[in-house]
């Protein structure tokens, strides 16, 4: 069975990270089949980490730099717009039915001349209403996007 | 191949997910630009030896780089930092492999005539570390190439850290027996 710990691992490891492995340690290594493995696994991953390293064509950091602020910037910009556009949706939902309920108390007493005189007081609120639908959700749009 | 279409926001770390829209707390250019210089090789490296593909890493790299940027989170040190850039590439290679649901390809070199044993040995690394089941790769590179300790390997990894020397010794001896094959 193989010994799970060994107390010269550090030393094993640490040889590796110099590239030196003393002549008692190399003896140690010969009969420690734990250190062995250590030995030729950790060697072979530090050689391979150095050769990658040297290799790697990575792109420059101005360049990474640059692409995460304008992926940031432009998931910023969807989220404002799909903010902007709910809350659109929520108050012509909302306008419609202020509109239905003014309509439904009005009609029992439906008379013409009466609707065509109050005509103006009608028209006002609800300019100011319309006013209101189209601003909100742009003001609502430019102040998720500073954010 | 477009990442940021199939990699889901799922693979940011627990607290940098909380943070998503701190836009203030964000890296300054200089801190980014230059903590991006130290570690761009070594993830890169890990990136290739845990899914096998360069090419796979060259794109996860730019995501890993790009989530935690957004992440925007503060940490207490150097090393901090650095697991969560580790943590973050390992989430991602992680996704990226269930999506691609095969084996590790080791792209031959053009030239074979002019391989030395390094190359072969390197080779035969790749190839073995390929049979390996992922969590035993990512492991077994943080460990010796990264020299990072259990505790930091268990939080890049995901798994307690009382776990980490069983597992590491098992992938340590699998990786052996195969790398003598």
């Amino acid at each position: 069975m193989l010994k799970r710990d060994c107390e010269r691992e550090a030393e094993v490891l640490q040889a590796v990270s110099s590239g030196r492995v003393g002549d008692e340690l190399r003896e140690h290594i010969a009969s420690c089949p734990g250190c062995r493995d250590l030995l030729e696994v950790a060697s072979a991953v530090v050689d391979d980490r150095s050769a990658l390293i040297r290799e790697a064509r990575i792109p420059s950091s101005g360049l990474i730099w640059w692409r995460a602020n304008m992926r940031s910037r432009q998931q910023a910009a969807r989220t404002a717009v799909r903010t902007a556009s709910f809350v659109q949706i929520v108050l012509l939902i909302t306008a419609a039915a202020i509109a239905f309920a003014l309509v439904g108390t009005k009609l029992p007493s439906l008379d013409y001349r009466s609707v065509l005189a109050s005509g103006m007081s009608v028209t006002i609120p609800l300019f100011a209403l319309a006013a209101w639908l189209i601003l909100a959700p742009v003001a609502v749009y430019f102040a998720v996007t500073e954010e | 191949m477009d990442i940021t279409a199939v990699m889901p926001e799922t693979t940011l770390p627990v607290e940098c997910q909380t943070q998503t829209s701190a836009a203030t707390a964000r890296m300054d250019e200089e801190t980014f630009r230059a903590f991006y210089e130290r570690t761009s090789r070594p993830v890169w490296a890990y990136l290739v030896r845990i899914t096998g593909d360069a090419q796979l890493a060259d794109d996860l790299l730019q995501e890993t780089y790009f989530r935690f940027y957004r992440a925007g989170a503060v940490y207490e040190s150097e090393s901090h930092r650095r697991n969560s850039l580790f943590r973050i590439a390992t989430n991602l290679a992680r996704d990226s492999g269930r999506k691609k649901r095969r084996g590790i390809d080791v792209p031959l070199p053009e030239d074979m005539h002019a391989m030395d044993m390094r190359d072969e040995r390197r080779m035969d690394l790749a190839r073995a570390l390929g049979r390996l089941k992922p969590q035993q790769r990512e492991i077994l590179w943080l460990a010796y190439a990264q020299g990072s300790s259990h505790a930091e390997i268990a939080e890049i990894v995901g798994v307690s850290s009382k776990s980490i020397k069983s597992l590491l010794f098992r992938a340590r001896r699998k990786l052996a027996e195969f790398l003598r094959a």
